[in-house]
């Protein structure tokens, strides 16, 4: 492996949430404005240079279908020249797309790539617009709930509804503090909602109300113990990386945030599909000749409170090393951007802790995990 | 008649100024809603889509009402052709107001009051001479959505033209029942009912009756509202009772029954003590965790509510008409029945002495007391429900002075204040002693009178036959064992089914499905179905479903047009009859629904097709992919949601968005006779049997089944409900033949639906639901 991807910068939109101001712009315009912010941010490198743009989706149909990563990088401006793919792994997509950037630069296929995801969860119905089952694997539970998941895993690591609320409580504390703290500034790039208004600030993140949190019925079980509040909310965004050849970063004088040490994807057990980090993050530590001990920040994806937690107890992870500007519960899982928003926020994170080496990792639907270690320089 | 008034204004944003203004926009007339403050009138402006019952046929009508203030927006008075008042009840505010707007105004405005108490020739005086001649009062009832009485009255100045088109426009455009008033107090509707209000109370205190039992007496038993006396008082708030009964007792000094407008004091101290009734939690009865108490009329105290005992009462209840029942109520010899006796002949009485003070006629104080007290019957057909003679005698016996003409109107010879001759309604006239023909609307076809004028072509148990004219032939339910719901029984299949014949034998050229009866058609006959499951007859049970379903595809597929004109409950089965028509003219309140999933079943008569047809016709221009059709479809039929309104029925799927929906029930039935003359007239051509029904089939049925699961999981259904919805998604994804790549036809779609249907039937706990139904009224979760 003769050449090696580096992160150049990481941006984002705001994540959007259910009445909040970002409902109602298009997918593609959204993510169009993200990567027009980042080509913005590093003038050093010209529009005509980028060679490809991946953008993770997890559903990509109706106005994120037609092959949005195409459309948003003309929508964004960019030169025709400009080719586009989407990346489908559900909640992995947009960080498959980082993988597959950094994987076609370090094989010498192109220097210069943008690794992007999107995703609309109002535009788009739970399940696409037409969903078509197979009816044997709905036998095998392949289609269950993620909600459901949630709570094998809760019912399996016994984890209590209380330990699940005070995660999520801790989720909107952290994100607010980190709001408050500036430490979103340099990762989100204001959204203009079509001349109307902008929106500069996640919308998800707010002071947890205790006792409504408590007073929540179970979300997708009777009897059980995972709420709306300990569940990742409904919501709206996009994020964009820019990535290139450490050569290439040179040679133009990028600074260089981050470089990709390894990558990983596994399957799961579907039914138990929040495992999924667990497995992963093995094989990407096994792979960059790493131990746990050696990470010094993580970024996992909190599906759910009961998902993370159960990644937390049975991996034997340091919670204080996870998530320290908060995390999904708060700021929303919009599935097919989410990859891109952590390992953005992981590059962030370990900048203002002035740490050198993280992970970033989450669960996927269907069962399967994916993980990604990377190190400043 | 075209809507001659473009945009209004409503000043004044209170209940019933908000309410007014959201039924010119359920009449899609643009409306300015007008407060002293732009809050006041935000305020009322958002209670239009919160108020309880809904003012508006839907949400999105709000969107028609503006809301202004006089400071910032006065100027735009000068955009409506039309202004109503409806102020606080104040001469001095209403003439501030006045005074404020006149400058603004069109010079073809008309202005109206919504007054309910103040004189026409005080409210005028402020006014130019050019707008007394443009001003009169409109009348709304409170809620102005479902109340139909609109009183009108014109000053001796208003012009008759503009009164005429007031008059026409009530009518028409906004389907109200048009009542001609004088210049009197309290008009008619209040001036009578409040009297009998009054009357009952005053009696009640006298004899020793409680409230329990007073609005047991004065209730649907005697074809009146269930909240009868007490409770009515209390929903529409003592303070206004008090107020409008106020206004009689300070103007009408020389009422000879002046003094039972007197307040008693019970009532007084109720308003005192700001128990105002349902808004206060309290008044003649008291909302508390023990339940509803009901106040002592003799000590003012709450107490628990007694078991009400009438034997007169029992008899009553069990006769069919409420013309039967209310004369044996009257008739009755017990406690109930001379408390009733009393009361009912003082308000007769005070009603017949009325004329000419407060109408030159009989029928307009009859139609008030319909319209705007939701009796079933006028006090003059009352009257004649209990016989004229006898009841005067009865009434003079007692010592009671019974007005002169009544008398005189029985020593001509007649017998009765109205009378059917011929397809004409006759009436008898005081003014001119003489017996007069009543003038109705050529839009106001009824269907009874028709029937009396040699126009009935069959009658059966449940359903007649009528020759509407122009070739047309109507079919009216008309339930023998409950003419309140007609449910389909065996003589509304086999009328409707004579009547197809006759349309295919060339006799008529259209048929309308249609009757004037308190409901269209409430759904299949439970208890005909329960027996039958309970004798095992189902062989039997499945081909009564495909007779009915038969039925159905052979008023679709008729040659000369069906139209059906549905109103009010229409349900199950009720909207499988409607549905495959050419078209619909439906009454605005209308309330239907596939609710089959309340008993356990789903549609059987054909109702999941028609809903699949209609919503893929309702979404022909729209991105709707057939998916999304079903998925629709199932929500609606699976949670069995009831439109409660025409406007919502278009957009649930019950009707079609091309079908037309009329603000007047009185003149449903002539437009769907024009209707059915128009689509002659264009050569009606039937629409083609559809094989070619693009339906998801297992894969999409599979999704379904997720979701269905997940909810059974949450607890949100129960077994059962997964079970019989799960029969539901497998008829309208299309059963085994459709998919993605593939096509069905009706026939297929028919058949599985009568398969799931029959074996639906065999569930123990849908039995139970059956059962349950049929014994308190409501569905069963089981």
């Amino acid at each position: 492996m003769g050449h090696k991807a580096v992160i150049v910068d990481a941006v984002r939109s705001p994540i959007g949430v259910k009445n909040g101001e970002m409902v109602g712009i298009r997918p593609d315009d959204l993510a169009a404005q993200v990567v027009k912010g980042l080509m913005n941010r590093n003038q050093n490198v010209k529009t005509n240079q980028v060679e490809d743009l991946v953008m993770g989706c997890a559903f990509p149909e109706g106005p994120q279908g037609m092959l949005i990563a195409r459309s948003v990088a003309t929508l964004a401006g960019l030169p025709n020249t400009v080719p586009g793919k989407v990346v489908n792994r559900f909640c992995g997509s947009a960080m498959d797309a980082i993988h597959q950037v950094s994987t076609a630069i370090e094989c010498d296929d192109i220097d210069v790539g943008i690794a992007a995801g999107v995703e609309d969860m109002f535009s788009i119905p739970p399940g696409g617009f037409a969903p078509d089952f197979h009816p044997e694997l709905a036998e095998q539970e392949y289609y269950i709930g993620m909600g459901e998941t949630a709570e094998n895993l809760a019912n399996d690591g016994n984890i209590s509804r209380e330990d699940q609320e005070k995660f999520a409580i801790q989720s909107h504390k952290k994100a607010l503090a980190a709001w408050e703290a500036g430490h979103y500034d340099n990762e989100v790039v204001p959204v203009d909602m079509y001349g109307e208004t902008t929106v500069a600030k996640d919308e998800g993140p707010r002071e947890p109300d205790v006792e409504k949190i408590k007073s929540l019925s179970p979300a997708f079980l009777e009897g059980g113990s995972v709420t709306a509040a300990t569940s990742s909310p409904f919501s709206l965004g996009a994020a964009a990386l820019l990535i290139t050849s450490e050569s290439f970063a040179k040679e133009n004088k990028l600074t260089i945030r981050a470089e990709i040490i390894s990558r990983s994807v596994t399957g799961v057990d579907w039914t138990r599909m929040g495992t999924g980090p667990i497995p992963a993050t093995n094989k990407a530590l096994g792979k960059a000749g790493l131990t746990m001990d050696d990470i010094e920040v993580i970024e996992l994806n909190e599906a759910f409170s009961a998902q993370a937690l159960y990644v937390i107890q049975e991996g034997g992870w340091d919670p204080d090393k996870i998530n320290l500007n908060g995390g999904a519960i708060a700021i929303g899982h919009p599935l097919g951007c989410s990859g891109a928003r952590i390992i953005g926020t992981l590059i962030n994170v370990m900048e203002q802790q002035n740490k050198k080496i993280g992970l970033a990792t989450m669960c996927i639907g269907t069962g399967q995990g994916i993980a990604t270690v990377i190190k400043r320089p | 008649m075209s809507k001659q008034f473009e945009k209004v204004a409503v000043l004044g944003a209170g209940i019933m100024g908000a309410q007014i203004a959201g039924h010119f926009a359920n009449a899609g007339i643009p409306a300015l809603l007008f407060d002293i403050n732009q809050e006041l009138a935000k305020k009322g402006l958002e209670g239009l889509t919160k108020l309880k019952p809904a003012p508006l046929y839907k949400p999105k009508n709000s969107e028609l009402v503006t809301a202004c203030n006089y400071d910032d927006h006065v100027k735009k008075l000068g955009e409506v052709d039309l202004v109503i008042e409806a102020v606080a009840e104040r001469l001095d505010i209403k003439h501030a107001v006045y005074n404020n707007i006149i400058s603004h105004l069109k010079e073809t405005v008309i202005l109206t009051s919504n007054t309910s108490g103040i004189p026409l020739e005080d409210l005028i005086k402020v006014l130019p001479d050019h707008l007394k001649k443009r001003f009169m009062i409109t009348h709304f009832f409170n809620p102005p959505r479902y109340m139909r009485l609109l009183e009108l009255v014109k000053g001796p100045e208003t012009d008759k033209t503009v009164y005429d088109m007031i008059s026409q426009f009530g009518e028409d455009v906004l389907g109200k029942g048009i009542v001609h008033a004088k210049d009197t107090p309290n008009f008619i509707g209040n001036r009578i009912g409040v009297f009998g209000m009054a009357v009952t109370m005053n009696t009640a205190i006298e004899q020793g009756f409680t409230v329990e039992e007073v609005d047991k007496l004065t209730g649907t038993v005697v074809g009146r509202p269930k909240s009868a006396t007490f409770r009515t008082a209390d929903v529409v708030g003592l303070d206004t009772m008090v107020n409008v009964q106020m206004t009689s007792y300070d103007n009408l000094l020389d009422d000879e029954e002046r003094e039972t407008f007197r307040i008693p004091e019970v009532l007084q101290k109720l308003v005192d003590e700001g128990n105002l009734g349902a808004k206060t939690k309290a008044g003649f009865y008291k909302k508390t965790d023990e339940g509803i108490l009901s106040l002592n009329l003799k000590t003012g105290e709450y107490g628990p509510q007694k078991k009400v005992r009438f034997d007169g009462f029992r008899l009553a209840k069990d006769r069919q008409t409420s013309g039967e029942k209310i004369k044996a109520m009257a008739y009755s010899e017990d406690k109930g029945g001379k408390f009733f006796w009393e009361v009912l002949s003082r308000s007769l009485i005070y009603s017949a002495n009325r004329i000419p003070e407060i109408s030159d006629d009989i029928i307009n104080i009859d139609n008030a007391m319909k319209w705007g007290y939701g009796w079933d019957a006028g006090p003059f057909e009352i009257w004649d429900f209990i016989g004229v003679s006898d009841s005067v005698s009865r009434m003079e016996k007692d010592g009671r002075k019974v007005p002169k003409w009544v008398k005189e109107m029985l020593s001509s010879g007649r017998e009765s204040f109205y009378d059917s001759v011929d397809g004409k309604l006759t009436y008898y006239d005081p003014s001119s002693t003489s017996i007069k023909t009543q003038e109705s609307s050529k839009k106001s076809i009824s269907l009874n009178l028709n029937k009396t004028s040699g126009n009935l072509v069959k009658k059966d148990w449940s359903a007649s036959l009528i020759d509407l004219g122009d070739s047309v032939l109507n079919v009216e339910f008309h339930s023998a064992l409950q003419p309140n719901l007609n449910p389909i029984d065996g003589s509304i299949g086999q009328t409707i089914s004579d009547g197809m014949d006759l349309l295919d034998a060339g006799k008529y050229k259209a048929l309308i499905l249609g009757h004037q009866g308190p409901n269209f058609c409430a759904g299949a006959n439970l208890a005909n179905m329960i027996q039958a499951i309970e004798t095992g007859a189902y062989d039997q049970m499945t081909d009564t479903l495909k007779q009915l379903q038969d039925l159905t595809q052979r008023i679709r597929f008729s040659n000369n047009p069906v139209v059906a004109a549905p109103h009010h409950l229409t349900l199950g089965g009720g909207f499988e009859l409607v549905a495959p028509a050419a078209h619909r003219v439906a009454s605005s309140e209308l309330y239907i629904g596939a609710v089959e999933v309340g008993v356990g079943l789903i549609p059987g008569a054909g109702g999941n097709l028609r809903m699949l047809l209609n919503l893929m016709e309702n979404s022909s221009s729209g991105r709707i992919n057939s998916f999304q059709v079903v998925q629709k479809a199932f929500e609606t039929i699976g949670f069995a949601k009831v439109a409660t309104s025409a406007d919502e029925a278009k957009f649930l799927g019950y009707l079609l968005k091309t079908d037309t929906i009329i603000l007047n029930n009185d003149h449903r039935i002539w437009a769907a006779k024009q209707k059915a003359l128009e689509l002659i007239d264009n050569n009606y051509q039937p629409p083609s049997y559809r094989e070619d029904l693009k339906l998801p089939g297992a894969g999409g049925r599979t999704a379904m089944a997720m979701a269905l699961k997940g909810f059974k999981a949450q607890g949100k259904i129960s077994a059962h409900d997964e079970l019989i919805t799960k029969k539901l998604a497998f008829v309208l994804t299309g059963g085994d033949k459709a998919g993605l790549t593939k096509s069905v036809d009706e026939q297929y779609l028919l058949d599985i639906e009568r398969e799931a249907f029959i074996s639906l039937a065999g569930e123990s706990l849908t039995q139970d639901r059956i059962r349950y139904m049929l014994k308190k009224g409501k569905p069963l979760r089981n």
